[in-house]
């Protein structure tokens, strides 16, 4: 434990990642101001005479990739440091302690935010979603004449929100990283000012998400008042050492929860996602299906392990287990029979942050352990999934749907193949990424003792088995609607065709070597 | 080298060959690079696996083993083996891929590059599913043949297709997503729920491994479920008349040929050595008690007679084929369930047997669908005249399908009801109903198609079969006479190795017979006696 309680060189070199990212969205401010300052033109849209192919995005592009990379790199050197140093965490910050007893000794200590493997790992993912998503930006934002320069600061910022999220262990800083993750998002579905639907998205999130806050912070000041603290390491103490738990403290840990499970989108607090995944500009889906997803489970994680472990189970094992079957059931029906492509995997999100809360309802390292696992490969099918939507989808339109995908694998061979590689990861068929995931998910519930809601979860998957077999049934099996104006995609976009490329090799590498995949996911939780 | 290695070599080979005609492009100019280049991996394929018969030794239990860590963080390996019970299973699917292959040439027409592909990838999945000896690779191999399966289907199937598929692939996905949980629950025994020490996923390590009976049951029901479904054993069967007729005729080739017995394998090879505890599992409804081991009987018995009667009044050749599976897999799934040495050899040599003589009806029908567009049995008559060649043909495999000594049928069901007298003699009487019932559906049907006038115009002109389709089924024909005539070559093979499964599950029959019963038991007399006439019969058949 680090001793001590004014920020040092330790603790900023530390936060190196977040500090490099926060750096990133300065530059990308300056270059865009430096940019409108030369440029003759004010208005973002007189752009278009001077930079048909939107080429002026390069900068930014250029400038977030290299930001990334930087961070990226900087966590492997952390992850180095915490491997040599042989400790559970690299630096804590804002180190709180409890009551000294009498030889001296605090009953607890923790920093409100713990620079350690697990979060430095949701750091890692975080970042390298970052990549993909702003890579596929570029192209998306091309085709759609959206030259919006601001929207990579956006991207970069909701980041820092999340890697901030995945250290978080105090309710305030939770808070405040959900914020700063969630913000941005709201702009950056209302990215496309001409579409009505990504502006109602956009005030759908937004409201939909301040009402969250405010179970969130509302929840967080009862537990204030009940235990006197925010550290999770306090509740934890508190909850060990007061075994009737007050009322107080009940109603302001469920009203944590229920802000939690909005931003998680678990069913009943999920009616947000299909109107706000659907009309979001699909790169920005990507991101709030992969990103968003990551970042709330690592706080949700952290949450049950670190503070909840001293709470009786029934107390919220028991609820959580109920969110999560029906986020299985209501994500699986309504996806069955969905028409738009976007509509469907927004349910099939649903149905997977069930799978995932089975996960949070095993608790444990080895349940954070195959959350990241399971967070991993999901991510990869969804961004790869919704930048093909992006890809293949009409200028206008930004959805695709099931009619127009008829008969689709006869002009986009390549397409179609790596969509129903990723789809099928997506349900979790073994010799995909998804499988490995399941698996491990399965196993860690089954240990904790939880069978039924194991056997509830296999079935479930048999039902989405449907689903994501209609993507297959389109594209290779069903002729063309007769009506129908064919896709018109053109060929791929550079970034688009690497961003599939990657997608779909990992998936498959994954799932044939699933070592690769598990080893990083049990370095990425050291026993705590 | 090649030895240690040929079992990965046969699984894999299919694959890779696969993946190179992948990265071929597709042009109206190289069709034939495709149809017979996947033709000749499947040939190299087979002569590769011709290598391990004559390699294999028996009695010495698992042989050619490839043991590799795969996934050290869940105790998986990569651990293929072969021993007497698989030898042959893996032959006949290298055995009918290329046949299958070489039946779709020409018939084929579109996107021939994707079938040709996923042919092979098919084949290369069965194969890893009668090898592996770890659990999760069983369920990876297990779960691979599924995709392929349901292009295949899906893509170059008939009018219903689109429902086929779905539905073989949904009912089987079922039956596996279970398999899964309870392979989850055995893993964590197997290591105690430490899952750091101990635990394994090796089948041979996990029979007999200790764990509570009513988890054991547990297991045993979700694994038979999957199995069950994929035999079919009735009533698990409905998905597989839709995805039999609707199938091209590979796919009902290898379906009926080789996908079937995935389950019957995966009951010999992984349910009943896990979990033979639960087979004795005592229910009771009311006033009747009966052990799961009854119960599955019963329903093969149910299974063999429903399907023999619905075949029976089909209008459609290939559906009738298709139910008249349903039987014959029934009396495999009786013959394991009997217990009983000669019921579980003939079970394991019918598996072999059906594939064969299945797979030639398939073809055949299969051939004369391509000249007339329609299968119904009525749009046929008086076909002897007019293809004579073709008529010999069928007569032979439809005689084989039959049971008729001397040809491949015979020995596996002979021994499959001898074998399960001992166990049940009321189910072998039914059963043997069900014998007599496929010479009745199969021989009116040969009637009605071959016999008669040439009632058609149009079946008049019929060519007989041309030179690639006799290719095709002749390997077929002499395969179901060689079997018939020296059955020994397979049974020398299997019994060793079949034996041990035997012995541990009458062991646990006789301990779980009630104490008053076991007093008939220890009797020895007759029974004892009727062993010594089995042997002798059984090895006379040899020398025949």
């Amino acid at each position: 434990m680090i001793d001590r309680d004014v920020i040092g060189y330790d603790q900023i070199y530390a936060l190196g990642p977040v500090i490099i990212l926060t750096l990133t969205v300065l530059v990308l401010i300056l270059a865009d101001c430096i940019w409108r300052a030369f440029s003759r033109h004010v208005k973002p849209g007189d752009v278009e005479h001077d930079d048909p192919a939107g080429m002026g995005l390069m900068p930014n592009l250029v400038i977030t990739l290299i930001g990334a990379t930087a961070a990226i790199a900087d966590i492997f050197y952390l992850l180095g440091r915490l491997r040599a140093g042989g400790g559970t965490a690299l630096a804590e910050l804002f180190i709180a302690r409890g009551f000294p007893d009498a030889t001296g000794r605090h009953a607890w200590e923790a920093g409100a935010l713990a620079i350690d493997s697990f979060g430095l790992y949701v750091a890692l993912l975080g970042c390298l979603i970052l990549i993909a998503v702003s890579l596929i930006m570029l192209p998306y934002l091309q085709s759609r004449r959206l030259f919006r320069a601001e929207l990579f600061q956006l991207l970069v910022l909701s980041t820092i929100g999340m890697l901030l999220l995945g250290f978080s262990r105090d309710l305030l800083n939770t808070f405040i990283a959900i914020e700063l993750l969630s913000l941005p998002l709201y702009v950056l579905c209302g990215l496309s000012d001409k579409s009505s639907a990504s502006r109602e998205s956009s005030l759908k999130y937004f409201l939909l998400g301040a009402f969250a806050s405010g179970f969130l912070i509302y929840g967080a000041s009862l537990v204030y008042g009940a235990v006197g603290h925010l550290n999770y390491k306090a509740i934890a103490f508190y909850l060990s050492s007061n075994p009737d738990v007050s009322n107080v403290l009940l109603a302001g840990l469920s009203l944590v929860g229920v802000g939690i499970a909005f931003k998680l989108a678990l069913v009943p607090f999920h009616a947000w996602v299909p109107d706000v995944y659907q009309g979001a500009p699909t790169p920005v889906t990507a991101f709030m299906a992969s990103g968003v997803k990551v970042a709330m489970f690592a706080a949700a994680i952290r949450l049950v392990n670190d503070s909840l472990v001293g709470l009786d189970a029934q107390y919220w094992r028991d609820a959580l287990a109920v969110f999560a079957i029906l986020s299985m059931i209501i994500g699986n029906l309504f996806a069955l029979h969905q028409s738009s492509v976007k509509r469907l995997l927004a349910y099939s999100a649903i149905t997977h942050t069930g799978y995932l809360a089975v996960a949070l309802c095993a608790g444990g390292p080895a349940a954070a352990q195959s959350l990241l696992i399971y967070l991993a490969a999901y991510c990869i099918a969804s961004i790869g999934a919704f930048m093909l939507v992006a890809y293949l989808s009409r200028p206008g339109q930004d959805d695709v749907y099931f009619d127009e995908l008829h008969d689709l694998s006869q002009r986009y061979p390549a397409a179609s193949a790596a969509l129903a590689i990723l789809v099928l990861s997506m349900g979790g068929l073994p010799m995909t990424a998804g499988f490995i995931g399941k698996l491990l998910v399965f196993r860690d519930a089954w240990a904790a003792g939880l069978h039924g809601l194991v056997i509830f979860a296999v079935l479930n998957s048999v039902v989405s088995f449907y689903f994501y077999l209609r993507f297959l049934r389109a594209m290779y099996m069903q002729p063309r609607v007769p009506g129908t104006a064919p896709l018109e995609a053109g060929s791929m976009p550079a970034a688009y065709a690497i961003t599939a490329v990657v997608s779909v090799v990992l998936t498959i590498l994954f799932g044939v070597l699933p070592q690769l995949l598990v080893e990083w996911g049990n370095s990425g939780v050291m026993l705590q | 080298m090649l030895e240690a290695n040929i079992l990965s070599l046969i699984t894999f080979l299919p694959v890779v060959g696969a993946l190179v005609l992948l990265a071929i492009p597709e042009n109206s100019s190289n069709q034939g690079l495709f149809r017979w280049g996947s033709f000749g991996i499947s040939v190299v394929t087979f002569l590769l696996s011709l290598l391990i018969p004559f390699k294999f030794l028996a009695g010495e239990g698992l042989q050619f083993v490839i043991r590799l860590p795969w996934i050290p963080a869940l105790h998986s390996e990569y651990f293929m083996a072969l021993d007497g019970v698989s030898l042959w299973l893996v032959l006949l699917n290298t055995f009918l891929f290329p046949l299958a292959i070489l039946s779709s040439i020409g018939v084929i027409s579109k996107k021939e590059k994707m079938y040709y592909f996923l042919l092979l990838l098919l084949e290369g999945a069965i194969t890893g599913v009668f090898l592996a000896q770890d659990l999760l690779l069983f369920f990876f191999f297990w779960e691979a043949v599924l995709i392929p399966m349901y292009f295949l289907i899906g893509i170059w199937g008939g009018k219903n297709r689109l429902y086929a598929t779905t539905k073989f692939v949904l009912y089987t996905m079922v039956g596996s997503m279970l398999m899964l949980a309870a392979l989850i629950a055995t893993y964590l025994y197997s290591g105690g729920f430490s899952a750091v020490s101990g635990a394994t996923l090796a089948i041979p390590q996990l029979a007999g491994l200790p764990m509570p009976e009513q988890v054991k049951l547990w297991c045993f029901l979700a694994f038979f479920l999957a199995f069950a479904i994929k035999v079919p054993l009735f009533p698990f069967h409905t998905w597989l008349p839709d995805a039999h007729t609707e199938a091209p005729t590979a796919g009902s080739i290898i379906l009926a040929g080789v996908l079937l017995k995935m389950g019957t394998y995966g009951f010999i090879r992984v349910a009943m050595p896990l979990f033979p505890e639960a087979l004795f599992h005592q229910f009771s409804i009311g006033p009747v008690s009966f052990t799961l081991r009854d119960l599955v009987m019963a329903l093969s018995v149910i299974g063999i007679i429903y399907g023999a009667l619905v075949a029976a009044v089909q209008t459609d050749v290939k559906r009738l084929v298709a139910y008249s599976s349903i039987a014959h897999l029934g009396f495999v799934m009786l013959g394991l369930f009997a217990m009983t040495q000669q019921a579980v050899d003939g079970a394991i040599l019918q598996m072999v047997a059906h594939g064969i003589s299945t797979g030639g009806l398939f073809m055949l029908v299969g051939f004369i669908y391509e000249r007339r567009h329609t299968r119904a049995i009525v749009d046929f008559g008086g076909l002897a005249a007019v293809m004579p060649v073709y008529y010999n043909i069928f007569l032979i495999i439809m005689l084989s399908s039959v049971g008729l000594p001397a040809l491949n049928g015979f020995v596996g069901e002979f021994l499959i009801l001898l074998g399960s007298w001992k166990a049940n003699w009321l189910m072998t009487v039914l059963a043997t109903s069900g014998v007599i019932l496929a010479a009745v559906y199969l021989l009116y049907m040969f009637r009605r198609v071959f016999f008669g006038e040439v009632t058609h115009e149009e079946n008049k002109g019929l060519k007989d079969l041309g030179r690639l389709e006799l290719a095709s089924i002749m390997p077929l024909v002499l395969m179901a006479f060689f079997m018939g005539i020296f059955p020994t070559v397979f049974l020398a093979r299997i019994t060793p190795d079949s034996t041990p499964v035997v012995e541990r599950l009458q062991e646990l029959e006789s301990n779980s017979l009630p104490p008053d019963s076991s007093a008939v038991k220890i009797l020895p007399g007759p029974e004892g006696a009727a062993d010594g006439a089995l042997l002798a019969i059984e090895s006379s058949g040899g020398a025949l």
